[in-house]
């Protein structure tokens, strides 16, 4: 009897384990369009087999695996990640190459170069009308200076304004895995597929925003880790993270602090959070300055302003008086140049002074020293080894690479992010045998196509430089 | 022939059109597209060839090829779609060693392919 119980129970089981999978494939069916939702196999096991035993052999449910792995899911979040940071960056950095016209027509390049040909117009034909215009334009180039200061520090706030709402996404994300983590400590092993999903797009949506990996602990739970280091969610355990805009530096840097308080900064690399942290804390500062730098546009205000002044105090007018300076700006602060760039209220067009006094005396020899100030390659001149217009010529086309390379890193991971997420696609469901071989034969394929890509590229070469 | 440089442009759009359709057909992940694409490339560098050997022959190729500015454009522009391209298929080439060598690997060889563990033969093909 034992023998004919055992045969309809073991009917029963195999029973309930069709129905198991068929209910698995319902699921798959109606939870197709959930985003992070993957594929549910039904695992049937294989019973003993031993009827002296009692064991009659069929199969058992033995519950779901997930065939989505965590290599095809990091493989995404990465290009996540790396489309986050140049996103992000994309638009501060266009407002601030916007400020410099690399061609030198308009804008602050533009009205350096006019400063220098009112110069040369003034040296032409030293009188106060010319004289009127040099004083004319030069308001004009301290205005600016001071409206891309401005500009910058706007766009500071605008960055770090980011970086906290960044840093608020990723603790409700944190907070959503966490949540998701526990509902599944609490099903008992028993797989959730609309808690899977959850947690898969609370993961996707949180790789956008700063690099972080996840591991999945056996009960199914997900462990993250930002930077590879600093936990995020630990079972059902979050850990809050907080920016920090009190550094020493004015504008002050922008920090992210673990749940001890710890800087963990440098930790944050990749994701939108990523490059927001590398345009507040490195691009930025290297232009408008801050407490450990003085950043390339007070620089170069400064050195405009201190030959200008150099040049016209050592000269003399027609009259023979000694001259006076051009510009003046605060000089406690050097981060603060470009922002208080001003004409000196004492100059008029008439103390304007063209006369270098020698000897001999030259009646232009001053203003012609002006109009050539922008290309002198004497030391005094120089900012760094090169001349003023070399340095300006400089930050416009590093302003105009920064905004490029972020457009086109944009680019390029949002195609590799489309290849990663079709190739999770592909891959996902496929039995293991099926996969591999038609996984080799993905390889050799994208191998054979990138050798025709290199030799495409060398014929472009050649007929360009022809 | 081709005999004046914006016969030469026209070329390099549609090669760059080309270009682009390719692009955009690669991102699907599968052996036939991807053979197919392969053989496209080719067409395209074959067709690039020529248009280098047809400007050789040229009686002023440096006229045929300066004397419009947008030739270069193009070309400079079919020079980075083909670096992305290149990216993007070490991309998929990596992706796919990675995913071999976890699922089916031993280790890697000095050339850096995946080794596949042996398999057992089957006695059945059953399951």
């Amino acid at each position: 009897m034992g023998g004919l119980f055992s045969s309809l129970s073991n009917s029963l089981g195999a029973l309930q384990a069709v129905e198991s999978a068929l209910a698995v494939s319902q699921n798959n069916v109606s939870n197709a369009n959930t985003p992070g939702y993957a594929d549910q196999v039904a695992v049937l096991n294989s019973q003993s087999f031993n009827l002296s035993g009692g064991l009659t052999g069929g199969v058992e449910y033995g519950g779901t695996r997930s065939t989505q792995n965590e290599y095809v899911d990091q493989a995404v979040q990465t290009q996540f990640s790396a489309q986050g940071y140049f996103n992000a960056q994309s638009s501060p950095l266009s407002s601030i190459q916007s400020l410099f016209d690399v061609s030198g027509q308009t804008g602050l390049t533009g009205d350096i170069n006019a400063l220098f040909q009112s110069f040369s117009a003034w040296s032409a034909t030293p009188n106060t009308t010319t004289a009127q215009a040099v004083l004319t334009q030069a308001q004009t180039v301290a205005q600016d200076f001071q409206a891309a200061s401005a500009s910058l520090s706007q766009t500071t706030t605008s960055v770090n304004q980011q970086i906290s709402a960044n840093v608020n996404q990723i603790n409700t994300l944190a907070s959503a895995i966490q949540t998701d983590n526990v509902a599944i400590q609490n099903g008992g092993g028993v797989s959730n597929p609309g808690v899977q999903a959850n947690l898969e797009a609370s993961l996707e949506s949180l790789s956008q925003v700063a690099n972080v990996t996840t591991s999945f602990a056996a009960n199914g739970t997900a462990t993250v880790l930002l930077g590879g280091q600093t936990p995020l969610v630990m079972g059902s355990q979050q850990f809050a993270i907080q920016a920090s805009f009190s550094g020493s530096g004015n504008p002050a840097g922008a920090s992210i602090l673990d749940s001890n308080g710890q800087d963990i900064t440098s930790q944050v690399t990749q994701g939108s959070l990523g490059g927001l942290l590398s345009v507040s804390n490195t691009i930025l500062p290297s232009i408008q300055g801050n407490g450990t730098q003085q950043g390339s546009l007070n620089q170069l205000a400064q050195q405009i302003a201190d030959r200008v002044n150099s040049v016209l105090t050592s000269a003399q007018t027609s009259g023979g008086q000694a001259g006076t300076p051009l510009f003046t700006y605060d000089a406690t602060d050097p981060s603060d140049v470009a922002q208080t760039l001003a004409l000196d209220p004492t100059t008029t067009a008439s103390n304007l002074a063209p006369v270098a006094p020698g000897p001999p005396a030259v009646s232009n020899g001053a203003a012609l020293q002006l109009s050539n100030l922008g290309n002198s390659t004497a030391p005094a001149d120089q900012i760094g080894g090169q001349t003023i217009l070399q340095f300006l010529s400089g930050m416009a086309t590093q302003a105009g690479q920064n905004a490029a390379n972020a457009t086109a890193g944009s680019d390029l991971h949002t195609q590799l992010l489309t290849q990663s997420q079709a190739l999770q696609t592909q891959v996902s469901g496929v039995s293991l045998d099926a996969e591999a071989a038609q996984v080799l034969q993905l390889q050799q394929e994208y191998q054979a196509a990138g050798k025709m890509v290199t030799v495409i590229d060398t014929l472009a070469n050649t007929l360009i430089t022809m | 022939m081709l005999f004046t440089s914006e016969d030469v442009l026209a070329e390099c759009q549609r090669l760059e059109t080309m270009l682009r359709e390719v692009q955009r057909r690669a991102l699907v992940p599968r052996p036939e597209i991807l053979s197919e694409s392969e053989h496209e490339l080719a067409e395209i560098a074959a067709l690039l060839e020529t248009l280098r050997q047809s400007i050789l022959e040229h009686a002023d190729p440096s006229a045929l090829m300066q004397g419009n500015p947008a030739n270069r454009q193009v070309l400079q522009q079919i020079q980075r779609m083909a670096r992305k391209m290149k990216i993007q298929f070490e991309h998929g080439s990596n992706y796919c060693a990675g995913l071999l060598q976890i699922r089916l690997g031993t280790g890697y060889t000095a050339q850096g392919q995946a080794v596949l563990a042996p398999r057992p033969a089957r006695s059945s093909f059953e399951g």
